[in-house]
């Protein structure tokens, strides 16, 4: 299911000063950065060195790491912080499983895609849609918000392969 | 605060330090995945207590995805395996056989595992 109708690219300015730059079709919004940045790997995890460091002194020494309490509440602190990394890096990791590349073309296919789910959207909920792949088929859940003023808002996507979904851990 | 001006932004944008406790109660049950995510881990060091029902919705209602939900899952248990190896200890006089001495021993077993609390003595 894609539309290769053209679509505008629209700005939205947030209660917090910052502009969010959307792709817009009817009343349907999809932040580009929340495909481009969320749904294609592309967030940071600035922790990620300290959390190897904590990881490589537990399993050195556990008794005496465990005994370490301010130690053991940062390493859970940045084991929790790293589920959004590691939801972000899956995206990208289905995305390959089903042999599509991390380009412009993928973005426009995506927008394309997800601006036709959004129309059925009705309340804030959740859809399941896929796109056809070179290996596969990318199946795709996307996180819905009806605003206040009734626009559709993408809030998050998440790509799975078959294989993706296997190794999960 | 309302949480539809927040969810539209990025979670990388948020100061969630910065966010009341009922904002960050309210965040972590929206279908905003990155920041629910953020929003529950923050809440469970400000304050644990306010986890436990929302945690528990999220569980129920098997909201979110898999990271959303194993997180949920990861604080009800330590919250609960805190409160059953509190109470076990507190009263182990009375405690014989009882169901919550399995649940303590479970609990010893995974602690025994990760080293992570003190063992039980019954």
């Amino acid at each position: 299911m894609t539309d290769d109708t053209p679509f505008e690219i629209v700005e939205i300015s947030s209660l917090y000063g910052k502009t969010i730059q959307c792709a817009k079709r009817g009343n349907v919004l999809i932040s580009v950065t929340k495909i481009t940045m969320f749904g294609l790997g592309r967030i940071q995890f600035p922790e990620q060195a300290e959390l190897s460091q904590l990881r490589q002194e537990r399993h050195g020494n556990q008794r005496k790491f465990s005994k370490d309490h301010e130690k053991l509440k940062c390493l859970e602190r940045l084991e929790r912080l790293e589920y959004n990394w590691r939801r972000s890096q899956g995206n990208l990791k289905a995305v390959r499983d089903v042999g599509l590349r991390d380009s412009e073309e993928l973005v426009r296919q995506l927008f394309g895609h997800l601006l036709i789910v959004g129309q059925s959207v009705s309340a804030t909920s959740h859809q399941f849609s896929e796109i056809d792949a070179p290996l596969g088929r990318l199946h795709i859940q996307s996180y819905w918000q009806v605003l206040n003023d009734g626009r559709k808002y993408l809030t998050t996507v998440i790509f799975m392969s078959e294989m993706s979904a296997e190794s999960k851990s | 605060m309302n949480v539809e001006d927040i969810i539209i932004l990025d979670d990388y944008d948020i100061d969630y330090a910065a966010l009341p406790d009922d904002t960050l109660g309210q965040l972590a049950l929206c279908n905003e995945l990155y920041i629910a995510t953020s929003a529950l881990s923050e809440l469970s060091e400000r304050n644990p207590t306010l986890v436990i029902p929302i945690a528990w919705q999220i569980i129920a209602t098997e909201h979110g995805d898999y990271y959303l939900q194993k997180l949920a899952m990861e604080l009800l248990f330590e919250l609960m395996a805190s409160a059953v190896t509190k109470f076990v200890h507190k009263n182990r006089s009375g405690l014989q056989n009882d169901k919550l001495v399995q649940y303590a021993n479970i609990i010893q077993s995974a602690n025994a595992i990760s080293r992570k609390e003190h063992p039980i003595t019954l």
